[in-house]
């Protein structure tokens, strides 16, 4: 069974309509690579299709969703219209692409350490690895209204990496990172509105996070 | 300011922020029509009586409805956001949302029959 539907992508100089037929277990990432058959000069980002990289993005009918996952059956019924926008608070490069160097400038300033230890129940052997939850897409940073309105907030992504290093700091400088977001664009600028919470498809928890981390400053965890 | 408004698909969260922060802003609004009301004083006994018989009608008394629900959501979601802040209550949140709004509406409905009864 095939869907059919329009694809209404938000470009630069509007709205403009894509009519698309996909399988009916397509998802948005494979319904925006068939509108670009239509259209090559359509701009979208993608890697891996199995949301690891966080490269798929986009805001799917005004939600923060990765492209990748998120199935066109879920969120199209047929007849209907999907509208697929460009991530906010990060710089628009072009139709659906953003800028993510802001998020990375600040995750990089935190330095949390990409690699964590691994629950296990092995009692032997070398302790496995994996890799931490954060997959840096970005769709915290669009859902969240305070970086809507200050440019200058760390963000939810940042501060839950901030988080993750007061946790577990594999060598870093907990003080220093503390000393970092304890900021007024930093920790104290959240307001516990926890959309980043509800659109993480990683399930970092950044508000959760960022509170706990509060909690430790107030407990004066940097004296 | 405008992407606080943006209404589609947004959760518990997002409403509280939003609610509280419509209430804020007509609190400090209320503060100022406050002040120009007691200024009225200024008039003498006779202005301000012309007044008090305006602040009983219908009108007048659904704006005090209005107010008593914006002090109840401001006031009762500011608990939450405390609790919150403190690293209290995180995984509830969404709840004492609903905690907080169920509340406000049932003590503002309490408040609206004892003040249209009067």
């Amino acid at each position: 069974m095939n869907l059919t539907f329009t694809l209404r992508i938000r470009r630069p100089q509007g709205w403009a309509d894509f009519t698309v037929t996909v399988p009916d277990d397509a998802y948005v990432l494979d319904a925006l690579e068939a509108a670009e058959r239509h259209d090559p000069t359509l701009l979208f980002r993608h890697a891996c299709h199995h949301a690891s990289c966080g490269s798929c993005g986009l805001r799917v009918n005004g939600r923060e969703r990765l492209g990748c996952v998120t199935r066109v059956a879920e969120v199209a019924s047929r007849g209907r219209v999907l509208k697929l926008e460009p991530l906010r608070n990060l710089p628009r490069l072009g139709d659906l692409l953003v800028d993510h160097q802001p998020l990375f400038s600040r995750i990089d300033a935190v330095d949390l350490p990409p690699i964590r230890a691994a629950a296990s129940e092995a009692v032997a052997g070398p302790q496995p690895t994996r890799f931490e939850n954060c997959i840096e897409c970005g769709l915290c940073v669009s859902a969240c209204p305070v970086a809507g309105s200050d440019s200058s907030y760390w963000g939810p992504a940042a501060l839950a990496a901030a988080a993750r290093v007061a946790a577990e700091p594999r060598g870093r400088d907990v003080a220093s990172v503390l000393k970092l977001v304890d900021d007024e664009h930093g920790l104290w600028r959240c307001h516990g509105v926890f959309e980043c919470t509800e659109v993480c498809p990683a399930d970092v928890d950044p508000a959760g996070l960022i509170m706990g981390l509060r909690q430790r400053l107030l407990e004066g965890e940097r004296q | 300011m405008k992407r606080w408004f943006d209404l589609r698909r947004r959760s518990a969260g997002l409403w509280a922020f939003r609610l509280h922060r419509l209430s804020g802003i007509g609190l400090v609004l209320y503060l100022y029509l406050h002040l120009a009301v007691l200024n009225q004083l200024r008039g003498g006994p006779g202005r301000w009586d012309a007044f008090v018989a305006l602040a009983r009608s219908p009108l007048f008394l659904a704006l005090d409805v209005i107010l008593l629900g914006g002090v109840l959501i401001h006031g009762l979601n500011g608990l939450r956001l405390t609790l919150l802040g403190f690293g209290r209550g995180l995984r509830w949140q969404k709840q004492l949302f609903w905690v907080a709004l169920t509340l406000s509406v049932v003590l503002m409905g309490w408040g609206a029959v004892a003040m249209f009864r009067r």
